[in-house]
């Protein structure tokens, strides 16, 4: 079910295919052995302090650009 | 980098050794090519007679081969003149319905060869369907295997429909018919790192016209076939890998001289196919090049004597014949540009690439360059800034110092000039 195949590389593209579709992905963020025909078990994790981390960041930098007087 | 370079020595070594054995001994491929007819299931016979009138009518005694505009993958359709239809690739699996009515608009009842060039999913993604819609003989596809179920839906269609798959493979000669031959090429090996070179090529000769099918193939496997002494001069090339920078060498272009040269390859796709580098390569060649995403489908006709396409080949426009890069000075990050022609030319939307990294700097929007004009573009630390002779590019070092090419592109993204720097 959480499962991908890696169907080609594309320099540094690698093109994953899940239930028949296709999907681009940098190569990057996978394993360096990973080949082609390879199946990866895929899960993601919500990493909740970058969340709470970025929010800030993200509406440090609002506070700044958005007119506050209206 | 270190793999460029050993990849640029392997070239060389096996060029020379390939004009060494092509010295040492006279051809020798030629093995008694099949050439009678073999007769068809009774259906098809009818099928042949009911329709040979539309089928003549629809080809006369021409080949007509369609290089279908699937975007960022490769779909071919070959019609042959006694009616045989060959399909080459099947696009991506969202290509299926559009194939399947191409196809239908062809008058195309039977499949009398699918070929799949490898398993990537951008070349058989649509074959399944195709497979089950249109009566089918023969398919061809290299002997090696794929996870994907883009693969297995292949293999699965097949296998519905009672055929049997014939491993494709450098030196097999599928019989065509008696004036249309054709033999396959590559794959030479049955072990590969990369799936594209076990990539089916394929060469397709109607009369004095040949036709060269190089699938995904990669500089490796073109090594390859420039050893195995196949005559691999073709009129028209359909372009490896889209275009990719890893396929295309210089030796492979020379052996293959073609005339034409057709890339099949998606607007804007992520990948950066065609490369600059591959283009340029062409253009070096003399060779005419269309393209599908610039253009959309392409279709050669060749009556055995000569080809013509349904498109113009990409070409500068005459008025930009004669603006040239004369010169790159790669340590200074200066180039110049010279329009020797006797009009003024507005260079808005024009380009100069740096092949080494593929940055691009874009003329200012209005810039004209004078008749006899020339103008400087400076990159680097001492960029300078004083237009309309000396134009800014960026503060950034932009030229590879130990080689680097400049590459000049007018507004519709023909390559005008290119020059090497020193």
């Amino acid at each position: 079910m959480n499962k991908m195949i890696v169907d080609r590389f594309e320099g540094s593209i690698v093109v994953l295919e899940y239930k028949g579709k296709t999907y681009e992905f940098p190569g990057e963020l996978l394993p360096e052995e990973v080949k082609e025909g390879d199946v990866l078990k895929v899960s993601f994790k919500v990493d909740k302090n970058a969340t709470v981390k970025r929010k800030k960041e993200i509406e440090k930098l609002m506070d700044e650009v958005f007119n506050l007087q209206k | 980098m270190l793999k460029t370079g050993y990849k640029k020595f392997a070239v060389l070594l096996v060029l020379l050794l390939f004009i060494l054995s092509a010295i040492g001994c006279s051809s020798s491929n030629s093995s008694g090519s099949t050439t009678a007819p073999v007769p068809n299931s009774h259906k098809q016979q009818e099928k042949t007679i009911s329709s040979t009138k539309d089928r003549k009518s629809d080809a006369g005694s021409v080949l007509k081969v369609h290089f279908i505009d699937v975007g960022q993958a490769d779909s071919i359709l070959v019609q042959t003149p006694s009616g045989k239809n060959i399909l080459i690739d099947g696009g991506n699996n969202d290509d299926a319905d559009l194939l399947v009515n191409y196809l239908k608009d062809q008058n195309v009842k039977t499949l009398d060869y699918v070929i799949g060039t490898h398993p990537h999913e951008d070349h058989i993604g649509g074959l399944d369907v195709v497979i089950e819609m249109f009566e089918v003989e023969k398919v061809y596809l290299p002997k090696v295997s794929h996870t994907t179920k883009t693969y297995k839906d292949l293999l699965l269609a097949v296998k519905d429909k009672g055929v049997k798959i014939i491993p494709a493979k450098a030196g097999v000669k599928p019989d065509i018919d008696s004036e249309v031959k054709a033999l396959f090429v590559a794959p030479n090996g049955a072990d590969y790192e990369e799936i594209n070179n076990y990539s089916v090529v394929f060469k397709l000769t109607y009369g004095n016209t040949s036709f060269l099918f190089t699938g995904d193939a990669e500089a490796l496997s073109e090594n390859e076939m420039l050893k195995s002494g196949f005559d691999l001069k073709s009129d028209v090339l359909k372009v490896a890998h889209h275009g990719s920078s890893s396929s295309t060498t210089p030796e492979f272009l020379k052996a293959v001289s073609p005339k034409y040269a057709v890339i099949s390859v998606g607007t804007d796709n992520d990948y950066g196919h065609p490369s600059e580098e591959t283009l340029l390569k062409l253009n070096n060649f003399k060779v005419k090049i269309y393209r599908t995403d610039m253009q959309g489908t392409i279709i050669a006709t060749s009556d055995g004597e000569s080809i013509k396409f349904n498109k113009s080949a990409i070409t500068p426009k005459a008025a930009t014949k004669n603006i040239s890069i004369i010169d790159i000075n790669l340590r200074d990050e200066v180039v110049i540009i010279k329009n020797s022609s006797p009009q003024d030319v507005n260079m808005t939307g024009w380009t100069l690439i740096s092949a080494k990294g593929n940055q691009i700097y874009h003329f200012p929007e209005d810039y004209v360059l004078k008749s006899g004009a020339i103008v400087r573009i400076w990159s680097g630390k001492n960029a300078r800034n004083n237009p309309p002779g000396d134009l800014f590019w960026t503060n950034d070092y932009i030229w590879n110092n130990d080689g680097d090419t400049g590459i000049l592109k007018d507004a519709d993204g023909y390559i005008v000039s290119s020059n090497g720097g020193n």
